[in-house]
């Protein structure tokens, strides 16, 4: 099982609707079990992947990574699979390959907000760092699915949280979704130096890759590119926003279906053939 | 059932253990019956029903099914994952709404309350459909058997346990390598059991639902009995929460 964070410190970067297209396109033409857990407190891949009315079921439902964290508290040892909402993707062509290719999904939960600062200030009261408590605590729910999933996606929250950290503990590549700007390159560099080297202390082994997920075209563009190829190993098409990509991050409904070339429309070709080099990145 | 004692007396389901064991005990020294044990409680067996279902011969176990071994009791995760990823996916409704909860039941319930009554597994789902939105619920067993262990018993140990549920499954370990005793699926089709085998107890993609279960008529009372004796109290409160509800969500805001 292999284990991906798409993570950045910045926001706004293209994580989620990432963890979107890369999930449905690893499954899809991959022929891969993917299970994407969101670790994001704001819900957005869950939103994208569910619809609102999908994720307020799950809530209800009590099947969302807060339920799943709470049952590590009251020391219930809930098995992860319980929590997981399956076949979430709405691509019609994932359906039917059956059992050969799934995507599954642990939502998330706005309420991850209040339970993280609790979890937190329960860890440093006790002395201990809350990212590898709760990573270890993962590691083992996740071993008990190790047979069940090929790839295992963290869409992990912007910042450098508790959740982030941990899903960046546990990945083995991790993938940093950028905009070619001025602003979101110096905020990678800090991920990069900062976050990764000196606070969690990441060993060479841990696989690193940049990809550009929402590019705007202007003067300055070419110029970022070139810095990123220059410094990370960037996984590139870049995709360029445009309303195809705003109406494929939309499920209006939670049943409703739609086929791969419907979704990505005229960026599908791209978002396909990115994902295809992040999988061979990953499987390397 | 196994536990019929021959053509005369025979113990009523409801009868208490102290009548069941005046009941029993002439046959068990006139030597018609021993007592045998499980993980479900003691049953009294036909001696000569005994020897067809316990004594009979085993496929070997390969070396390759071997490395897959697993004790009954380390089984009922995986098996749970299972039936959380696959088995409970495959029976919601299109469109409508289901929750569905699977717990360890092998030692849930009260002690004495009858034989063969603790099926290892148990999922409740509670389901509806769109457009004819009536609020259903039902009950499954899975009675859980380690490599090599499989038996004619269990499938009537499945099928006693049916008796509190609608749909009673039997989930055999079985060896890749060795195929399953045609008599287990043959007592599992005519008995209404369903029977699920699984070389790979780890990979829920190696599970194969050989036969599907029939729809059993428990008791009003006996389901109430069973949820209320088996399942947790966070569950019980989940269930009667939607039931209140009617299991329906409002579209915009968090209903939670």
């Amino acid at each position: 099982m292999k284990k991906v964070a798409v993570a950045n410190l910045k926001g706004g970067v293209g994580k989620s609707t990432s963890t979107l297209f890369l999930s449905e396109c690893i499954s899809l033409y991959h022929k891969k079990r993917v299970l994407v857990i969101d670790l994001d407190p704001q819900s957005n891949s869950s939103l994208m992947f569910l619809s609102r009315s999908g994720v307020n079921e799950a809530e209800a439902c009590e099947k969302t990574f807060f339920h799943f964290l709470s049952s590590y508290d009251s020391g219930a040892g809930q098995t992860l699979s319980k929590f997981i909402k399956v076949n979430a993707s709405d691509l019609f062509e994932i359906r039917r390959l059956g059992e050969n290719a799934r995507l599954d999904l642990l939502p998330s939960a706005p309420k991850m907000w209040i339970y993280e600062t609790e979890f937190d200030r329960s860890c440093y009261k006790a002395d201990l760092e809350p990212a590898d408590r709760l990573s270890a605590f993962l590691e083992n729910k996740l071993i008990q699915l190790k047979e069940a999933y090929d790839v295992v996606i963290f869409d992990c929250p912007p910042g450098f949280s508790t959740l982030t950290r941990t899903g960046i503990r546990l990945a083995d590549v991790i993938v940093s979704p950028t905009i070619p700007d001025e602003v979101s390159v110096r905020s990678l560099a800090d991920f990069t130096e900062i976050g990764m080297r000196q606070i969690l202390r990441l060993e060479a082994k841990t696989k690193h890759c940049v990809i550009v997920s929402l590019m705007q075209k202007n003067s300055t563009t070419r110029i970022m590119l070139n810095r990123l190829r220059e410094k990370y190993t960037l996984i590139e098409p870049p995709i360029g926003y445009s309303i195809d990509i705003i109406r494929a991050l939309e499920r209006i409904r939670q049943n409703s279906m739609r086929k791969f070339n419907e979704k990505y429309r005229a960026k599908g070709a791209t978002v396909r053939r990115l994902a295809a080099h992040v999988h061979d990145f990953v499987f390397a | 059932m196994p536990a019929q004692i021959g053509r005369g007396r025979r113990p009523r389901r409801s009868a208490s253990m102290r009548c069941h064991g005046r009941t029993s005990r002439p046959w068990t020294r006139w030597g018609r019956i021993r007592r045998g044990w499980c993980l479900g409680g003691s049953v009294n067996v036909r001696e000569d029903l005994k020897s067809v279902s316990i004594r009979y011969n085993p496929a070997p176990i390969s070396w390759v099914g071997l490395l897959y071994a697993m004790a009954e009791h380390e089984l009922y995760e995986p098996v749970q994952n299972f039936v959380n990823l696959r088995f409970a996916p495959s029976v919601h409704p299109k469109y409508g709404f289901q929750y569905s909860i699977v717990e360890v039941t092998a030692k849930a319930g009260i002690y004495g309350e009858g034989q063969w009554t603790r099926p290892d597994l148990s999922l409740v789902t509670l389901w509806r459909n769109k457009y004819a939105p009536t609020l259903h619920l039902d009950l499954y067993g899975f009675e859980v058997k380690a490599l090599g262990s499989a038996s004619l018993l269990a499938v009537h140990e499945a099928l006693a346990q049916g008796r509190l549920l609608h749909y009673s499954y039997l989930a055999l370990h079985v060896d890749k390598e060795n195929p399953l005793n045609s008599k287990i699926r043959e007592s599992c089709r005519s008995h209404g059991v369903g029977l699920i085998t699984f070389s790979n107890p780890r990979n829920p993609d190696c599970y194969n639902i050989l036969e599907s279960a029939q729809r059993g008529r428990p008791s009003l009372n006996a389901i109430d009995e069973f949820i209320e004796s088996r399942f947790a109290e966070s569950t019980r409160r989940k269930i009667e929460q939607l039931i209140r509800t009617g299991a329906y969500f409002d579209e915009e805001s968090s209903s939670s």
